[in-house]
């Protein structure tokens, strides 16, 4: 009986051992691998927001406003948000977003790319001011005839302040309404959500 | 010495009279764990009129034997009858060794579905196949809920994750067939990937009692068995077809059993789930479809002196998220909350659309055990398990059909066990293990890796002791200790690294540095010991308590480590923290039992301090504005936290038809450092019900329960915020617990014989009778719509 215990023993080591050596080799090949991992590359963040009015009344009278992620962490810091420009009083102005990630233009490849994808997003705008505005007609259309609100006409109120102007793009809202040329919509879902102060001024004063 | 004696006695008398049919043929018969003679076995020979019984010194003795083989029969009261041929070859001896304790020492089922804890000491509860076989078309996570003290972390209701004395993730540890899921348990919406269909039989064990599993159990551990088999030539199986009104779902499950005398055995199940759009009781929960298809293969030997196993399951979910639930900043999340109704609400469909998760686990499993005389029993096994995770999100520019979260974990485990069972009433185990894993994070995605790569090692081994010191009094106890690191491979943005001074704190982490971002390689080592004593002791048949303590230790997971960047659901960034440290509980548990012929009883109670306890909070950085909106952050702090309640089952048999049942628990969690209530802590619960069953009625049962699940009036109110917005006013936040609610459900079955040895059981069951409207706390999509509407189900169950 005692020969067979230790047969037995024998046998179980070997096995065990066999075990462990080739858990050791397992082990070990997982491990000695050199490959660092590749950056992944941010398809669909938005690095680079511009948004673009000129006078109708003088094209080279233009207000700027500029959101640049220089850090790209996606967050809005304060020194990253710049305003190149003042509205005038009274005057109009044709407005044009862009959107960027990184060098690539995000709205041309990602929301301009075609039909289904206008249709899937929704400019609103917002003010503190006595902006009135509306959707330009080379503005494009989505399918249920709402203007998408990349390119906005802006008519600046006839007395002068500072105040914001706030930009959110919805993704997927279920609906949308552009009759008031700012346009609303009940989605839950923002990919920008940005403002910006923005001076009236009148140039007569 | 004794033994060569009696041997070359015989030897040389067979030489003297060989030829004749004169030989004598001595055997003695010892108990195989402990060698102890076994006396009164009965041996035949079979074919002859031979016949003996063993004595005292377990010997027997057959006259007047021709030189011939015999087939010879041992049988004995309590162990399994053994044949065995014998060559009669002039006076012959022969060692035979029986096992007297076969149900004490495991390995098969005497009794098809009989009961087998895994604890002795521990806060364990068993749910055997009848009961799960309810679940069917439901989760392991639905399942475990008849426990009392276990609740869920839902998702909807396909994402659903055990919770037990409010603990979950990875405080949890759940076996499979003896081998530890391992499938990114660390996140909320991950399910743990078991098909409830392939379990036979399911334990609850709360708190860390079983160390042989683990010691970083500090929740519990949930040990899922796919059943035991039977030594016997047998063919059998169950078909289980399954259909519910709600999300017009249906299933199917088969399991087939092959069994033989010999010990080998085959089983094969499947299942398929599929269901399309829930309802809540006021419209359709868009995007809640599921699709399961689950599979498990065994095939082994199982003799009482050792055996293998074989072993593969696969399970496949494809689970869509409530449409409405994707939203966009905390903006958002503070309309959803507030609509009366969640935005998206479309025609019912099947269609699983993104937001989604597919999910595939393989898991391969050899094991191999050998029992020892004298001794008692080892075993070796490895396991690969091979966990595949892709979450889909609502994308742009058809990148829907890419997943946003590509996972792939990958775990090798080998260990080794012994069983010292020699002595029945001291038993010792110890183990060894080493486990490998694997994550791979692939890049394809187009979004930042939510977890990074990694390389985990773990190695552990543990000692155990049960001591029966009296009929009344056991004990046991047990050491364990644990090594684990993680070797990482993480992108860093650079400002993220620098804010959280990680440049000053580990500037030797960074292997490589690129435009915004750093490359680092964390690698992170934990040491835990735990531990657990215990007693039973029992007055009589009808009381019993039990004490219990268990010290057990958990390292940090990758997310509570590496997490850094959007969680969408929650509108949320969370950050994860390098320097957490492992959390250490401490746990005292009572049990009173009592069974009676009328009456059963069983209250739990529970302290567990937990230190350096784990867990996400709003952070002092408050809110940040990014390019989609304001977002809050949440870190991951450590601080001391306690739990404590009492869970309380009761039953009564009023009449031989009448049956009342009652289950409650109630829990508290605070977090002493901050001084505050835990975030997400079951409320009270309690669940009533009356049965009526009656067996002459082909085991008719009908019965009404009551689902009562009270407000949370304790909930970190600091935790709500307040956004503020420009030139707007504040947008607040209010994430306070829902109502309490009252449910009630109505189940009734009844069992047809059918033709020889097969059954048809028929169950019929309503759910949410009165299609009440309720949110439940614990359910993360509460925010954006109501619970499940009425839903009436039907299953039939063949077996056969």
């Amino acid at each position: 009986m005692k020969t067979n215990f230790l047969n037995f023993k024998t046998m179980k080591s070997i096995k065990f051992y066999a075990m462990a050596v080739i858990a050791v080799a397992m082990l070990a090949s997982c491990s000695d691998d050199d490959n660092t991992p590749d950056p992944v590359e941010e398809e669909e963040a938005i690095t680079k927001l511009v948004l673009t009015f000129v006078n109708q009344a003088d094209d080279t009278d233009t207000v700027v406003l500029t959101w640049d992620d220089a850090d790209g962490d996606e967050e809005v810091d304060a020194g990253e948000k710049t305003v190149e420009g003042e509205f005038n009083t009274g005057d109009v102005y044709d407005a044009t977003i862009g959107l960027f990630n990184e060098d690539e233009d995000f709205l041309d490849e990602d929301i301009l790319a075609n039909q289904a994808s206008i249709d899937a997003h929704f400019f609103t705008y917002a003010t503190t001011l006595g902006f009135t505005m509306e959707r330009a007609s080379n503005d494009d259309t989505r399918s249920d005839n709402n203007k998408l609100g990349v390119k906005t006409i802006w008519t600046a109120g006839s007395t002068g302040g500072t105040g914001s102007i706030t930009i959110q793009l919805f993704h997927e809202s279920p609906t949308v309404d552009d009759s008031n040329g700012f346009g609303t919509a009940a989605g839950t879902d923002t990919d920008v959500d940005i403002f910006f102060d923005v001076t009236i001024s009148d140039p007569t004063s | 010495m004794k033994n060569i004696f009696l041997i070359l006695f015989i030897l040389l008398s067979g030489f003297i009279y060989g030829q004749n049919c004169n030989n004598i043929f001595i055997g003695e018969i010892t108990d195989f764990h402990n060698s102890a003679p076994l006396e009164n076995a009965t041996i035949k020979l079979i074919g002859t009129n031979k016949i003996t019984i063993s004595d005292k010194k377990g010997k027997f003795t057959f006259e007047d034997l021709c030189n011939s083989t015999y087939n010879v029969e041992v049988s004995h009261l309590g162990c399994e009858t053994e044949t065995f041929k014998i060559t009669v070859s002039g006076n012959t001896f022969k060692a035979i060794s029986l096992e007297h304790h076969i149900e004490e020492l495991d390995a098969v089922a005497v009794k098809s579905n009989g009961v087998k804890k895994t604890t002795v000491t521990a806060q364990e509860t068993v749910l055997k196949s009848e009961t799960l076989v309810r679940y069917s078309n439901l989760s392991l996570g639905d399942a475990l809920k008849e426990v009392p003290g276990v609740s869920s972390i839902n998702t909807g209701n396909a994402i659903v994750k055990p919770m037990i004395n409010g603990l979950h993730s990875s405080r949890i540890l759940i076996m499979n067939n003896n081998v530890r899921l391992q499938d990114q348990e660390w996140g909320i919406e991950h399910a743990p990937n078991i098909d409830i269909n392939s379990a036979n039989q399911i334990s609850v064990i709360k708190g860390s009692g079983a160390l042989a599993y683990g010691g970083d159990a500090i929740g519990g551990v949930v040990v899922v068995n796919p059943g035991r088999f039977i030594r016997k030539d047998t063919l059998y199986g169950r078909t289980i077809l399954g259909s519910q009104t709600n999300g017009r779902g249906y299933n199917i499950s088969s399991t087939l059993n092959k069994n033989y005398e010999s010990g080998w055995f085959a089983q094969i199940q499947g299942s398929y789930k599929r269901n399309g759009d829930f309802k809540a009781p006021d419209y359709n929960l868009t995007n809640t479809g599921l699709d399961s298809k689950g599979f498990t293969a065994r095939f082994g030997k199982n003799k009482f002196e050792s055996g293998f196993e074989l072993y593969y399951s696969y399970l496949d979910n494809e689970i869509g998220i409530l449409r409405a639930a994707h939203i966009g900043n905390i903006k958002n999340l503070a309309t959803s909350i507030n609509a009366p109704e969640p935005i998206f609400i479309d025609d019912f469909s099947y269609d699983i659309n993104p937001p989604k998760q597919e999910v595939t686990h393989h898991l391969y499993k050899a094991s191999y055990y050998k029992r020892i005389k004298n001794f008692g029993k080892v075993d070796v096994q490895y396991d690969y398990q091979n966990n595949h995770r892709f979450e889909f999100d609502i994308r742009r520019g058809g990148r829907s059909v890419i997943p946003a979260i590509d996972l792939k974990l990958q775990t090798h485990t080998i260990s080794a066990n012994a069983k010292k069972d020699k002595n029945l009433e001291r038993k010792y185990s110890f183990g060894l293990l080493a486990r490998y894993q694997n994550n791979f994070a692939n890049p394809d995605t187009g979004v930042r890796r939510l977890i990074p790569d990694y390389d985990k090692y773990d190695y552990g081994g543990y000692i155990t002791a049960e001591w029966k010191l009296s009929d009344h009094l056991i004990a046991d106890a047990g050491l364990r200790y644990d090594f684990s690191r993680i070797d990482a491979l993480k992108f860093y943005r650079t400002s993220a690294w620098e804010d959280r001074g990680y440049d000053l704190l580990f500037p030797n982490l960074v292997i490589e540095t690129l435009r915004n971002q750093v490359l680092t390689n964390p690698v992170l080592d934990f040491h835990n010991v735990s531990g657990a004593l215990g007693v039973k002791y029992r007055f009589n048949d009808n009381h019993y308590i039990l004490g219990n303590y268990t010290l057990s230790s958990r390292p940090p997971n990758p997310s509570e480590l590496f997490s850094d960047g959007l969680h969408h659901s929650a509108a949320r960034i969370e950050i994860g923290d390098l320097r957490i440290d492992s959390e250490r509980s401490n746990r005292v548990s009572a049990t009173y039992g009592y069974s009676g012929s009328k009456l059963n009883i069983q209250l739990e109670s529970y302290y567990n301090q937990i230190n350096n306890f784990i867990y996400i909070v709003p952070s002092p950085l408050g809110i940040v504005p990014l390019i989609r909106g304001p977002f809050p952050i949440w870190e991951y702090v450590q601080t001391d936290a306690r739990f404590f309640g009492i869970d309380f089952s009761a039953n009564y048999q009023m009449s031989p038809y009448w049956n009342l049942n009652h289950k409650s628990s109630f829990i508290k969690g605070y977090d002493k450092i901050a001084d505050l209530p835990l975030i997400d802590i079951p409320p009270f619960t309690t669940l009533n019900g009356i049965r009526y069953s009656n067996s002459n009625w082909n085991n008719f049962t009908a019965s009404l329960q009551s689902e009562w699940v009270f407000e949370q009036n304790e909930f970190p109110l600091e935790f709500n915020y307040t956004v503020p917005i420009a030139n707007e006013d504040d947008i607040n936040v209010d994430l306070s617990p829902p109502p309490g609610y009252h449910l009630m459900h109505f189940q009734s079955e009844i069992t047809l014989p059918m033709f020889k040895q097969s059954s048809l059981n028929i169950r019929f069951s309503v759910d949410n009778i009165f299609n009440t409207n309720y949110r439940n706390y614990l359910n993360r999509l509460r925010f954006f719509a109501d619970d499940l509407g009425r839903n009436f189900r039907i299953q039939l169950q063949l077996n056969y």
